[in-house]
C-alpha cells in the first residue's frame, strides 16, 4: 500500500454515505488526504485497481452526488488553507476543504467580498461550491460561481495534476467553444471528471453598504407580477432600485417561517418577497434615495407597503437570512420522517426565463390540481426564474405521483427555454430527466468527454450518467 | 400617557473593538454603532403599551417619546427608534459626551426630564459597552421617583389609575410589582423582539420632529465627573487548542498523557 491511510471501519463510514438528499451510498473506505500529491496518489492507485473514488465536499448535495455507490469516499476536510489572498488583483488561492462561509468571512476581514452565496453556505465546502457551480440569492446580482473561477488545479482519474486558468481575453476562435475555457469543464462537473485541489477566485470590493427587506403580497400572482417588473426596471438605462437579490416565500413558505418570524407577518399575506439591496454613500445611490423608489416601486406593485419591513442592522439582516434557509431545512427534515416508507422530499430545481414565470408556475399548479397531490412549498431564487417545489410525499406511491408530475413540468420547463437544473446539478436523482434536455447525440459526446478524462470510470460512478 | 424612553447608543455586538491611541479611548474605526439592545427593548415594549392602550377603549391617548444623549451619530439610532414607531425625541447633543460618565450623563437627562411631561420613564437594563446599570437608576433618584429594575414584561397596565404592574425575574422565581405612575423602569428583554422598522416607518421617521438640545462645555463640566476611565485592556485572548495528530490509539494516548502531566486533571 501506498503513503495513505484508508479507514475501513465501516462505524465511521457510514456516517459519510449519504448526502442532503438522503441517497443511499456505501463505500468500502474513506480517505482524507492532506495534499495535492496525496489526492493523486490515491487517484493513481485507485485507477490501476479500477476502484470507485467519489468526492463528497461537506455532503451538501441534494442530488446524492455526494453519496458514493462504492469504492472510496475522498473527504477533503483535512486541505483547509488559503494560500494566498491577493489585494492588488483581488484574488484569492485556497484548498477545497474549507467551510464556504468561512472561507468569505477570512475574505471579507481582509476588506473585499466573495459574492457566490449558495444558501448552505455554512454547511458546503469552498471546492464542493465550485464543483457544483454553486449559486444562491445574490446570484440574482452576481452570478453563479463560475463566473468567480479563475484557475483550477485539479487532479485527473490518472493522477495527473492539471493547472488550468480562465483566458483574460475578449476575442478567441480555437477550438471548440465549450473547451476555450477549460476551467469551465471542471466547474460544476460534479466531481466527475477530476478532484479540485486548488482554485483561485476573484473577489470583488467589498460592497460598501446593504439593507434587506421583506415585501408581502396578497397573492402569488402579484407577487410574480412584481418580480417581472423588477427585471423591467432593471432593463431601464437608470433603474430606480437595484436589488442583488429577490427571492420567494409562497404561502406554505410564511407558515414556516411564521412561528419565530421576529417580525409580523401579516395575515392576508400569500407571498413575500426577501430582498438585498446595496447603497453607497453617494447620495443617488444613498440608502435614503434607494428606500424612497423601492416604497414608489412596491406602492405601484401592489405591495403591502405599510408591512414591509426593512432590515438596516447586521443582526436583523443576518436574521432575514437565517429565516430564509429556515424553509428548506426544514423541509429537508420533514421529508427525512418519511424516508422508510418510501416517500421523502422531492424538490425540483428547474428555471425559467422570467418572462415565462406565470406560464411555468400556472401550468405546475394545474398538473398539481389534476393529480390531486398535496401542496408543495414553493420558494427560492424567483429573480431568476428559478423557484423551488418541495413536495413531501408520505410514502412510495405519493413518491411516483409526484415524480410523474415534476416530469411532466420539466417537459413544459425546456419548451419555454428553461432548464431542469439550474443549481443543484444532476447528481444520481436527476439522470432520467438529461434526455428532456439535450438530444441523445450531445448526451452521447457528454459521455465521451467522460470517458477520455476517466477511462475506468472511477470519479463519482453514477453521477450524471 | 406619556411615556419616554432613554436610549444611548453602543457599539454593534459583532463590532471588533480596538483600543485608541490613548490607553483610555476605542478606536472608532469601523465601529458600527447601534441602540443599546436592552433600550431597544425598552422601545419594544414602549410601543407594546402605546398600541395595547390604544386598543382598550379607556385611554385613546399614549404617546412615546425618545431621550437620548451624546455625540452627533446618536442621531442614527434615534431616527432607528422613530422608525420603529416613537413619536418624537429629545437630543442632548455635544460630541464632548462621547466619554462622559454615567454620573454626568444622567445628571444631564434628569435636568432635561425635569421640563418633559411624563408618566413613565423606561431605559434598558444596562449598556452592553460599559456594562453600566448606572444612568436610569441615577436619574430616578434625582427625580425622587419609584424604580423597578430588570423588568421582563408588564403584565397589567392601568392608565386610567395610573398603574402598571411589572414582571421580573428573582432567582428563579418571578416577582409581580405594581406601581403607581409616575416611576422609571428598567428593561431586560423578557419575550420581546424589537420590531423591524417598516419602510413606510422610515420614511415618516425622517419627517418626526428630533428636539435638539446643545449644552456647553461648563454646564458639562459643573456636575463634575465621578468617575474616570484610566484604560481599557482586551480580554486575554484564549490559548490555543492543542490537536493531537496520528491515528486514533496514538491519540488518545497522547491525551491522556497530555490530561496526566501537564493539565493534570486525571
Amino acid at each position: 500500500m501506498s503513503g495513505f491511510s484508508l479507514i475501513t471501519d465501516q462505524d465511521i463510514i457510514k456516517g459519510f454515505c449519504t448526502d442532503s438528499s438522503n441517497y443511499p451510498g456505501h463505500a468500502e473506505a474513506l480517505i482524507r488526504p492532506k495534499s495535492t500529491a496525496e489526492v493523486s496518489e490515491i487517484l493513481k492507485e485507485a485507477n490501476s485497481k479500477k476502484i470507485p473514488v467519489t468526492a463528497i465536499g461537506n455532503r451538501s448535495s441534494l442530488t446524492g452526488s455526494a453519496a458514493a455507490e462504492g469504492g472510496w469516499i475522498l473527504d477533503t476536510s483535512q486541505m483547509t488553507k488559503i494560500i494566498e489572498i491577493n489585494q492588488g488583483e483581488k484574488f484569492a488561492l485556497a484548498e477545497p476543504g474549507m467551510m464556504l462561509s468561512d472561507f468569505k468571512k477570512t475574505i471579507l476581514d481582509e476588506g473585499l467580498f466573495y459574492a457566490p452565496d449558495p444558501t448552505s453556505e455554512k454547511e458546503c465546502f469552498f471546492g464542493g461550491s465550485i464543483a457544483t457551480n454553486a449559486s444562491g440569492s445574490r446570484t440574482f446580482k452576481y452570478g453563479s460561481t463560475k463566473k468567480y473561477v479563475r484557475a483550477l488545479e485539479v487532479v485527473l482519474a490518472s493522477g495527473e495534476i492539471l493547472n488550468i486558468r480562465r483566458l483574460n481575453i475578449e476575442k478567441n476562435t480555437f477550438g471548440y467553444l465549450p473547451f476555450q475555457n477549460m476551467v469551465d469543464i471542471f466547474v460544476g462537473s460534479e466531481g466527475t471528471l477530476g478532484i479540485i485541489t486548488k482554485a483561485e477566485v476573484e473577489l470583488l470590493v467589498k460592497p460598501e453598504n446593504f439593507f434587506g427587506g421583506m415585501a408581502f403580497f396578497k397573492t402569488l400572482s402579484e407577487c410574480l407580477d412584481f418580480v417581472v417588473n423588477v427585471r423591467k426596471n432593471l432593463i431601464n438605462q437608470t433603474p430606480t432600485i437595484t436589488p442583488r437579490a429577490v427571492e420567494l416565500f409562497d404561502h406554505l413558505g410564511l407558515d414556516i417561517i411564521r412561528p419565530d418570524s421576529p417580525f409580523k407577518i401579516p395575515a392576508n399575506a400569500k407571498a413575500a418577497i426577501f430582498f438585498e439591496q446595496e447603497y453607497t454613500s453617494d447620495s443617488n445611490n444613498g440608502c435614503e434615495a434607494l428606500l424612497n423608489n423601492w416604497l414608489s416601486f412596491l406602492e405601484s406593485n401592489k405591495a403591502l407597503v405599510d408591512d414591509t419591513i426593512i432590515a438596516e442592522q447586521a443582526k436583523q439582516q443576518e436574521e432575514l437570512r437565517r429565516l430564509r434557509h429556515k424553509v428548506p431545512s426544514s423541509l429537508f427534515e420533514e421529508g427525512g420522517k418519511y424516508t422508510k416508507e418510501g416517500g421523502g422530499k422531492i424538490s425540483t430545481d428547474w428555471s425559467v426565463p422570467i418572462n415565462r414565470i406565470h406560464e411555468i408556475i400556472d401550468f405546475a399548479k394545474k398538473l398539481k390540481e389534476e393529480a390531486r397531490i398535496e401542496d408543495p412549498v414553493i420558494y427560492g431564487h424567483i429573480g431568476n426564474g428559478h423557484p423551488h417545489y418541495n413536495f413531501i410525499s408520505k410514502n412510495a406511491e405519493q413518491k411516483k405521483q409526484i415524480l410523474e408530475v415534476v416530469h411532466k413540468t420539466c417537459k413544459r420547463v425546456i419548451t419555454l427555454g428553461g432548464t431542469i437544473a439550474a443549481e443543484h446539478g444532476i447528481g444520481k436523482i436527476k439522470k432520467d430527466f438529461m434526455k428532456y434536455q439535450y438530444p441523445e447525440s450531445i448526451i452521447k459526446s457528454m459521455k465521451s468527454l467522460k470517458q477520455s478524462l476517466d477511462p475506468n470510470n472511477i470519479l463519482a460512478p453514477g453521477n450524471i450518467f | 400617557m406619556n411615556i419616554i424612553v432613554i436610549i444611548r447608543q453602543t457599539p454593534d455586538t459583532e463590532t471588533k473593538i480596538k483600543i485608541g491611541s490613548q490607553p483610555n479611548k476605542i478606536d472608532p474605526t469601523g465601529i458600527t454603532w447601534i441602540i443599546n439592545p436592552y433600550d431597544e427593548f425598552a422601545i419594544e415594549k414602549a410601543l407594546k403599551i402605546k398600541e395595547q392602550i390604544g386598543t382598550d377603549g379607556v385611554e385613546t391617548h399614549c404617546s412615546v417619546s425618545l431621550l437620548a444623549c451624546g455625540p452627533q451619530r446618536t442621531e442614527e439610532s434615534i431616527r432607528q427608534g422613530l422608525a420603529m414607531g416613537a413619536d418624537r425625541a429629545v437630543f442632548i447633543k455635544d460630541d464632548s459626551l462621547e466619554y462622559a460618565d454615567p454620573y454626568v450623563i444622567s445628571k444631564l437627562l434628569a435636568s432635561e426630564l425635569k421640563n418633559m411631561q411624563y408618566d413613565l420613564l423606561l431605559s434598558g437594563k444596562k449598556l452592553i459597552d460599559i456594562e453600566s446599570s448606572q444612568i436610569p437608576i441615577f436619574i430616578a433618584e434625582e427625580l425622587g421617583l419609584t424604580h423597578v429594575s430588570f423588568v421582563m414584561k408588564f403584565t397589567g397596565i392601568d392608565a386610567a389609575n395610573k398603574k402598571i404592574t411589572c414582571d421580573r425575574e428573582a432567582e428563579g422565581s418571578h416577582e409581580i410589582i405594581e406601581v403607581s405612575l409616575p416611576a422609571l423602569i428598567t428593561c431586560d428583554r423578557g419575550e420581546d423582539f424589537p420590531r423591524y422598522a417598516s419602510i413606510t416607518g422610515i420614511m415618516k421617521a425622517k419627517k418626526k420632529e428630533i428636539k435638539e438640545i446643545t449644552v456647553s462645555k461648563e454646564e458639562i463640566e459643573k456636575f463634575g465627573q465621578r468617575t474616570e476611565i484610566v484604560s481599557f485592556d482586551l480580554p486575554l485572548s484564549r490559548k490555543e487548542a492543542k490537536i493531537f495528530e496520528g491515528e486514533i490509539p496514538e491519540k488518545v494516548s497522547a491525551l491522556v498523557k497530555a490530561l496526566r502531566e501537564e493539565a493534570k486533571v486525571i
